[in-house]
């Protein structure tokens, strides 16, 4: 660190001076590293995000519709309508997505799975099996497949309500599941076949298929052993969205879901997390363009993640088009992650950096309990405590919902579309084809392209 | 520095202190880029594979890094085993000079320095050596580099560019490659005419540029950002047919992997990293002028510096060939401007590279 020296002979400070320190970190960790750099959380890029679209309320031309009052306001969603006997009945378009048991401790997947069945909502498993406790407290559960196929079982995909097939995430598209040797403890090696105490570094293509074609065999396969029962989805990362979407839909798929760059993930190197993928906006608005060139919309359901953090992004992310929302991150940070426990964590003796800092999910020192093997960090997790943290927040993020589609005049909150928002500067308005506030409205059948 | 002005658009604590420190006598230092924000490669993304490419695995398949620059008419051409390659200066200590030697010959890459060589320079796997293009004597290095780079300076003609190019390429029987360099103000002129002279590469360097210690230095902030400078290049090469033919290395602005992938995407054939090589090497004082620099380094210290900057163009490479693989291509060099979106419109106009979302 001798480097530090040279910072501090400098005479500039303030703004540009943080970013060089960063830097000089980065390059330095690199030159003992000999390797490019892995971490959890998820982009330190400023991309453009839901804060840059904002909602426009309705009121005295609010004429037209009955108004409802926020208690009124449905929020139940239905996803697999095209192929499935049993959609998934959800009665909020928010569900948490797949975290691998794994990634995750046995605590935080359990009190994820009792969380979203107590706020009429799904999980997802993840890459590394289903944990039979997740099965237990979930009251729909998506069953993931990824390409590692880690603990993967015909006898617990049919228990599954919903089928993901794993293309890539937004965090790290294109590369497979990375799980440190750190957090494989005996358990988890069990469970994924691997020697304890190894670097599992998943692979990224399929074994049963290469290309869409393949693909949509396989899902035929799917359907087969769950009986045309529960849907199947297949999840991507958003960067050459349009032609994903597309091949996805032609797979004869129920639903996509595009993962933004803005995703969150247990362990990525940084160049992906920073470097790959667009951001979650126009990931959603090409998906739904896609779709609706195949004449699809409505069909084949759409979901977004990443970087969704409250009821108004998710709210933002239906008016767009997506059918519903996953969250990770956020859930995540619902229990307790980041957050300093008085008389239980020590965050800088644990992780060395203070609470609101930490990105140590890959390294299994997870001080609060969540992304660890660790069973003296993961008993810190009370689950039922943490079950009802999850629940509450998911709540919120409905209510949320319920109030602004209320004040948009609407009375379903998937009555909200893209003529109830605009952008606040140009990029968002050019990567969303929304108009800018002040600027002309777009007419009411809605082109995008003013 | 706490003043009523931090909160100022203009008046930032960094413009403050500029000012008294002129007013002191001194000229202020300033890292890696002028106080002001302007696009850089953290504006541009990759599109990775989904269902429409295939990406490859990260430990069965290799996406290949191996680097030529001057095939255009040289019978020997610069081959490297990385697109990454170190920019050295004259203005160091030796031993820093030593250490980024030994770390550019363990990275098996090239190194490009000007003035009278170290003893150290002379080892490396390439060696590309800087001439100013005013050189009234042919330079006495010629023989021993690998690869010449012209660094253009003011009122070059390219007539007496072209002449200078002819008479190391006769008198002087050198068979490696020319490349020539210059700052990037008209890029796209200067581009053509440097192809015209007879060039095999060109060496842009952008206004992400080292510390000013001097008003001479701070004239080098007069320029493009680098992601401009490279699509401009490409784009005069494209339009005298010589794409694929003459490189473009990108000499500025290189921080990481992503940003040399970026390049390579954007056009460029390799990067030359200096500033980030200097904070690999872990040395105190690398912005110090040499008389100032206290020769306090051993052997070992030289060993161990040339170790961590070879690390570092280490990790770049694997950052490279990670992106790569991640776009389904088997060569760093098939990266290209279809794997890219931009995240910004002013990214957008400077590089024709597609808005997200558009």
């Amino acid at each position: 660190m001798r480097i530090e020296a040279w910072l501090a002979s400098r005479v500039v400070s303030g703004r540009s001076d943080e970013r060089d320190e960063t830097l000089v970190e980065e390059i330095q960790a690199k030159a003992e590293l000999g390797r490019y750099r892995i971490r959890g959380f998820s982009t330190f890029q400023r991309v453009v995000h839901f804060d840059d679209v904002v909602f426009l309320p309705r009121t005295i031309t609010n004429s037209s519709v009955r108004p409802a009052s926020p208690r009124q306001v449905r929020t139940t969603t239905s996803l697999g309508s095209r192929h499935a006997k049993n959609p998934m009945k959800l009665a909020t378009p928010v569900y948490i997505t797949g975290m691998s048991y794994g990634a995750l401790s046995k605590s935080a997947k359990t009190a994820l799975a009792k969380g979203a069945a107590k706020a009429g909502t799904a999980t997802c498993t993840g890459d590394g099996g289903m944990l039979p406790e997740e099965r237990r407290f979930s009251s729909t559960m998506i069953y993931q497949l990824n390409a590692s196929r880690y603990g993967v079982s015909p006898r617990d995909m049919v228990l599954g309500d919903a089928i993901e097939v794993v293309v890539g995430q937004g965090a790290k598209p294109a590369t497979g599941g990375l799980l440190m040797g750190q957090k494989v403890s005996e358990t988890i090696a069990e469970k994924r076949d691997l020697p304890p105490g190894i670097d599992q570094r998943s692979p990224t293509r399929h074994p049963e298929w290469l290309g869409p074609d393949d693909l949509g065999i396989f899902i035929e396969t799917l359907r087969e052993v769950t009986e045309w029962k529960v849907p199947v989805q297949i999840k991507i990362p958003a960067c050459r969205v349009k032609d994903d979407v597309k091949l996805a839909a032609k797979t004869g798929a129920d639903g996509v879901v595009i993962d933004g760059m803005q995703a969150g993930t247990g362990a990525s190197s940084e160049v992906l997390l920073d470097h790959s993928g667009i951001p979650t906006l126009p990931g959603i608005v090409l998906a739904r363009e896609a779709l609706e060139e195949l004449g699809l919309a409505g069909k084949v359901y759409l979901v977004a993640s990443g970087g969704i953090r409250n009821g108004l992004d998710a709210a933002k992310a239906i008016a767009l088009g997506a059918d519903a929302v996953a969250i990770g991150q956020a859930a995540i940070i619902s229990l307790n992650c980041n957050r300093e426990l008085p008389g239980i964590t020590n965050f800088v003796k644990e992780v060395g950096v203070e609470a609101g800092y930490c990105t140590m999910c890959h390294t299994g020192r997870c001080p609060v309990g969540i992304t660890t093997q660790n069973p003296v960090l993961e008993r810190r997790l009370v689950v039922d405590e943490a079950a009802d943290r999850v629940a509450s927040f998911l709540n919120s993020m409905t209510e949320e919902m319920r109030f602004i589609t209320s004040a948009l005049g609407k009375r379903d909150v998937h009555e909200l579309g893209i003529d109830d928002l605009a952008a606040l500067n140009l990029e968002a308005a050019a990567m969303t084809k929304l108009p800018l506030v002040g600027s002309e409205r777009p007419s009411a059948k809605g082109d995008r392209r003013t | 520095m706490d003043s009523i002005y931090s909160h100022s658009q203009i008046w930032i604590p960094e413009t403050i202190r500029d000012i008294h420190t002129r007013s002191d006598g001194g000229y202020m230092l300033s890292g890696f880029r002028p106080f002001y924000d302007f696009p850089t490669f953290d504006e541009l993304v990759f599109l990775a594979s989904g269902l429409t490419r295939f990406p490859l695995e990260g430990y069965k398949e290799k996406s290949k890094t191996k680097t030529v620059i001057g095939s255009r008419s040289s019978s020997k051409p610069l081959v490297i085993e990385t697109p990454v390659y170190v920019a050295s200066r004259a203005d160091l200590s030796a031993d820093l000079r030593a250490a980024l030697a030994l770390g550019s010959a363990l990275a098996q890459t090239a190194l490009s320095v000007g003035g009278s060589l170290h003893p150290g320079e002379r080892k490396v796997k390439a060696l590309i050596h800087e001439i100013p293009s005013g050189a009234r004597t042919q330079p006495s290095s010629t023989g021993k580099a690998d690869a010449l780079q012209i660094n253009v300076s003011n009122g070059t003609s390219v007539d007496s560019l072209a002449r200078f190019i002819r008479t190391v390429r006769e008198k002087q029987e050198y068979r490696g490659p020319c490349l020539v360099s210059f700052p990037a103000g008209r890029v796209r002129d200067d581009t053509r005419a440097a192809v015209r002279a007879g060039a095999d590469a060109v060496v842009l360097k952008g206004l992400e540029t080292r510390a000013a210690l001097s008003i001479e230095d701070s004239m080098r902030f007069n320029r493009m950002p680098i992601i401009a400078a490279i699509s401009e290049a490409r784009e005069a090469l494209r339009e005298n047919r010589v794409l694929g033919e003459v490189q473009i290395i990108a000499a500025t602005g290189i921080r990481n992997g992503a940003d040399a992938a970026k390049a390579l995407a954007l056009g460029a054939d390799a990067v030359a990293i200096s500033d980030s090589a200097l904070i690999a090497s872990g040395y105190d004082s690398p912005l110090k002028m040499p008389s100032a620099a206290p020769r306090r380094a051993g052997r070992d210290d030289v060993g161990i510096a040339a170790e961590r900057v070879a690390k570092y163009i280490t990790s770049m490479t694997m950052e490279i060939a990670l992106l790569s693989r991640s776009l389904g291509k088997g060569n760093v060099h098939s990266l290209e401007f279809e794997d890219l979106a931009s995240l910004t419109i002013e990214a957008s106009r400077m590089t024709g590279v597609r808005l997200a979302g558009d």
